[in-house]
């Protein structure tokens, strides 16, 4: 089983517990941003990445640029740990 | 994601994980979970707006989110309700992209065995 079958077979269960308006809510505001088309700008394989450096959980500043000298980069942007 | 990280260091790869959330928030979660990956703070999204990826929170979603208990405003430090897709990326030395995986549904993610396919290759 592959990491998105895990996922919807997580929801599925978990559905039952989550009322029906916050259902339909959550899945028209996903409809709703599908259509604004907003991932068409996005950078997409083949592109060049965009270097930045940005401070770590200790404060510390992180490089990609000098990061990715060593090795490959794995990035995953996410919209928080809430 | 985390499952792969050990597969990941093998292949020689850095995973690094990037949200608008303050440094503290960030913290939090490192110590809780037992993180062992960068967890970088992109304050006003600047990072994720070179990507292309950042869009604002719909009204009903600005609506709903309270409802389960998410303060954005206080995680992210900003009233901009702004955030970025999900995305996940394989970048090489060079700084080329050579995988991506952009999805609105964030329930959705990239399946690991694809990010060490792109490894091996890179």
């Amino acid at each position: 089983m592959g990491l998105n079958d895990a996922i919807a077979k997580f929801l599925e269960e978990a559905g039952p517990s989550m009322p029906n308006e916050v259902k339909e809510g959550l899945a028209a505001a996903l409809d709703k941003l599908r259509a604004d088309k907003i991932t068409a700008q996005a950078c997409r394989t083949g592109d060049k990445a965009p270097d930045f450096t940005l401070p770590n959980h200790d404060g510390q500043m992180i490089s990609t640029e000098a990061l990715r000298r060593e090795g490959s980069l794995v990035l995953n942007f996410y919209r928080g740990s809430w | 994601m985390q499952l792969a990280l050990p597969e990941i260091k093998k292949l020689g790869g850095r995973l690094l994980a990037i949200s608008p959330q303050l440094p503290d928030q960030s913290l939090a979660m490192v110590k809780e979970r037992g993180i062992d990956f960068e967890v970088l703070s992109d304050l006003g999204n600047k990072a994720a707006r070179k990507f292309g990826l950042v869009f604002t929170l719909p009204r009903e979603l600005k609506e709903i989110y309270p409802k389960f208990g998410i303060d954005l405003p206080a995680a992210n430090g900003d009233n901009s309700y702004e955030l970025p897709v999900p995305a996940s990326y394989v970048v090489n030395r060079d700084g080329m992209i050579i995988l991506d995986f952009v999805e609105i549904d964030y329930t959705r993610r990239l399946e690991p065995a694809r990010i060490l396919e792109a490894l091996r290759d890179a």
